[in-house]
């Protein structure tokens, strides 16, 4: 299968330019992507962002009870960062730990009774694949 | 409002045939004259000819009497053996050359030619093209790449991977009242976009441990949709807010290379031609270093749809089409859409924008990836120059849409000659504002591809829904192995094969010049239980009749009717909805007050109860069906039309001459079909 099947299998992470750069930069590049493990739901250290939608349009996303209620769910720090578009709200989780520890603590908050769902704020890759130079 | 017979024939001609200009229908005026019926300003001439057009004068008439003495009689002159072709009018004939030459070449044979004393004047017979044709390097002959080797964007035209773009142009080649919004890594100002953009927006914020690292500009939402790169260097490969990114990147200016494919300045004789030639760019920035979080690519599809966003300025021009070049594979997602992104799509599909999105390039089944797996997307999956399907890379399954090319590169050796050339910059990691162009490969590109061809629909008819939109590319859409057979089955069949099917520009900007009445929100619009009863010594049983009559009061347009039972193998059926009986093909229509019939007939022996499914797929959610006739008992069956009109007919009736010719047509290029196929 060779530098085939390992464009095929690892089609996000592979990016080089080949303006004038040699068959062995590109294999090189491609052999680096073979180990890719992608975790793509941790956005940095231990901190994830979710995406969390209440049933009540009207509750206060940011109010400190509310933020002292999530907190007391997930046992993490909850910060509210924004309001989405749509009626979802967007807060940032400290401390989440890895990604088993994170899918339990969104079955939390989805388990609770105001919440519609919730769901970690994934983040979405170009789906290309790669270059052979720019002219 | 519903056009009424007469307007719909009238459309039907401007589609077909070139004889005259359309006259808009007196409600609303969805469906454009075709560029080509318009003007000629824009024909021009090839590089090469191989004729001469020359005009004796009146008195030579006698002495050379033919156009082989003709020929002959020039031959000194023009220094070559001619071949005298046809006679034009009034002494003008036809010369062939020996061989091709250019235009320049062909003038200097003229000027000779023209001073033999018993012409009048000779000039070049130029090869002229329809306007369609462009002049951008990229399209033809090809841009120079790695050792000279010219790469050109075969996605549009090539005869077998391509996507029969210049026929397509020939109907129309867009419109800048058609907005397309690109959802992706931001955009560069470059020189073959040059007033095709509309202004966007930069919906990258914080990270989620306050950086700026995604955004990679310094700063968070803002008005500014400008590419600032996403290279990524082996430091940060892996770490902290690139957790998902093992490896080191150079930028690949995405977005750029999406929006060239959707709409690079065309005809403009640099760069490369864009499917739409006319349309206006909505550059949204929501991926950076390292992809884009779900809430920033939500944000950016409401605002491209026109819906309001908190702390953003309203979106003044409106995209009919979202294209997202984008996604995240099984190796991480959920198996299901995300539930916030499916509301951002159903809302700005509500609102009639179309959503386009990549299969992914995980060589996996598309339903783990996100958001190829979201309700209410036409999903695209890749295709190859070859014609094949890109099983090297491409995600599959039953949840695509349709297949498009994307291209593959191998080798760099190969120059990219099999990946898809757009517009693109040198810089590796910052831009260098070169104006670019460069060769990628993967279902994004696909993406792009579908999207720009589905805008060309909608200058067609800016009335078309989503689901119409949805429709015409895959009923048109033609088999990767085979290009007879269409893809109709994907609109009325469950867990077909779609992504084998690849668009057709030409086939489905026809399509799109066909009235399209009302929103077809269901696959499968009427669902009829045969039941011929249990099976008797005799082997075959009595047909049991359908009559499938029109209820519009106009005519409609039928993308398919199949039988449905344990065996298909079991069915025989005769019908007269087409011109041949036994054989099913589509689409075709049905007159305001025609109907056809189907007969439908248990030919094999056994002892199974012998029960069939009856679907119709139209523009209509409820085709009524009657099922009439001398065999066992139906069930179900009658929609709410009525009764019926029982006896076979011979054929359909009080056809217009139009219809016919529509029907000719169809039959010649649409897939045959046994009616009664599994």
């Amino acid at each position: 299968m060779g530098l085939l099947a390992r464009l095929a299998f690892n089609p996000y992470e592979n990016s080089m330019k080949l303006i004038s750069r040699s068959f062995l930069a590109f294999t090189l590049v491609l052999a680096g992507i073979a180990g890719c493990v992608c975790a793509e739901s941790k956005t940095g250290g231990d901190v994830a962002q979710i995406i969390v939608k209440f049933k009540d349009a009207n509750t206060e996303p940011a109010s400190a009870s509310l933020l002292k209620s999530l907190g007391q769910t997930t046992k993490l720090k909850v910060r509210h960062v924004r309001p989405m578009s749509g009626g979802a709200q967007i807060y940032v989780l400290s401390g989440s730990g890895d990604e088993a520890q994170l899918t339990q603590v969104i079955k939390q908050i989805s388990a609770r009774p105001d919440v519609e769902y919730a769901e970690l704020d994934r983040k979405l890759k170009p789906q290309k694949d790669k270059t052979n130079g720019t002219q | 409002m519903v056009p009424n017979k007469k307007t719909s024939l009238g459309i039907f001609a401007a589609s077909l045939v070139a004889f005259a200009p359309v006259t808009s229908s007196a409600q609303s005026e969805p469906y454009r004259t075709p560029q080509w019926l318009q003007a000629s300003s824009g024909v021009r001439a090839a590089q090469v000819t191989d004729r001469l057009i020359v005009k004796f004068k009146s008195e030579s008439a006698n002495a050379l009497p033919s156009g082989a003495v003709r020929a002959k009689a020039l031959t000194a002159s023009a220094g070559k053996a001619l071949r005298h072709v046809r006679s034009m009018h009034n002494q003008t004939e036809v010369m062939g050359l020996p061989t091709a030459v250019s235009n320049e070449e062909a003038r200097r044979i003229a000027a000779q030619v023209a001073a033999n004393p018993n012409v009048e004047y000779a000039q070049p017979d130029y090869r002229m093209f329809p306007a369609a044709t462009p002049n951008d390097p990229g399209f033809s002959p090809g841009i120079p790449f790695l050792g000279g080797v010219l790469v050109k964007q075969w996605y549009l035209s090539d005869p077998v991977g391509g996507i029969n773009a210049p026929a397509a142009w020939d109907v129309t080649q867009g419109s800048s009242t058609t907005t397309i919004a690109v959802i992706d890594t931001g955009i560069l100002n470059h020189i073959d976009l040059a007033g095709r953009l509309v202004p966007g927006y930069d919906f990258i914020g914080a990270d989620a441990n306050g950086l700026f690292e995604t955004a990679n500009d310094g700063d968070g939402r803002d008005s500014d949709a400008t590419d600032p790169g996403n290279w990524i260097t082996p430091a940060e490969a892996g770490r902290g807010n690139f957790a998902g990114c093992p490896t080191a990147v150079d930028s690949d200016w995405h977005g750029t290379h999406v929006a060239g494919i959707l709409a690079a300045n065309t005809d403009n004789g640099q760069r490369i031609a864009g499917i739409n030639w006319f349309a206006r760019i909505l550059p949204i920035r929501a991926l950076g270093k390292c992809g884009g979080y779900t809430s920033d690519i939500i944000d950016g599809m409401r605002w491209a749809a026109g819906m309001a966003v908190n702390g953003v300025p309203p979106n003044t021009n409106p995209a009919r089409i979202i294209n997202l070049s984008l996604g995240l594979s099984a190796d991480s997602a959920p198996p299901a859409c995300s539930l916030s992104l499916q509301d951002a799509i159903t809302d700005v599909v509500a609102r009639g924008a179309t959503v386009v999105v990549a299969a992914g390039n995980a060589r996996e089944d598309s339903v783990t990836s996100m958001p190829a797996n979201c309700a209410g997307v036409i999903s695209v999956a890749a295709s190859l120059k070859t014609g094949q399907f890109a099983s090297s890379y491409s995600n599959f399954g039953p949840l695509i849409t349709l297949s498009a090319p994307g291209g593959l590169i191998t080798d760099p050796a190969d120059a990219g000659q099999d990946g898809i050339l757009s517009l693109n910059d040198r810089g590796v990691t910052v831009p260098e504002n070169d104006d670019a162009v460069a060769v990628l490969f993967g279902t994004s590109f696909s993406t792009a591809i579908v999207s720009g061809v589905a805008s060309l629909l909608l200058d067609v008819n800016p009335n078309l829904t989503p689901a119409q939109i949805k429709a015409i590319l895959q009923s048109t859409s033609r088999r990767l192995s085979d290009p007879n057979d269409k893809g109709l089955d994907c609109l009325i069949v469950a867990n077909r094969p779609c992504y084998q099917y690849v668009v057709d520009a030409a086939a489905a900007v026809d399509e799109a010049g066909f009235p399209i009445l009302s929103v077809l929100n269901s696959n499968r619009n009427d669902v009829s239980l045969l039941d011929f009863g249990r099976q008797t010594s005799s082997g075959a049983t009595a047909p049991i009749q359908l009559i499938v009559r029109n209820p519009a009061g106009v005519a409609i347009r039928i993308f398919g009717i199949r039988i449905a039972g344990k065996d298909q193998n079991d069915f025989n059926a005769d019908t007269t909805c087409f011109s041949n009986s036994a054989s099913g093909r589509y689409p075709f229509d049905l007159g305001a007050t025609d109907e056809c019939s189907i007969d439908v007939t248990f030919t094999s022996r056994g002892n199974n109860v012998r029960a069939a499914d009856v679907v119709i797929a139209s523009q209509f959610v409820d085709i009524p069906i009657a099922l009439t006739g001398s065999g066992p008992a139906t069930s179900g069956g009658d929609g709410g039309g009525g009764g019926g009109g029982g006896c076979a007919l011979g054929g359909i009736r009080r056809i217009d001459p139009t219809l016919w010719l529509l029907l000719v047509i169809s039959i010649a290029y649409l897939a045959r079909r046994r009616i009664a196929r599994g």
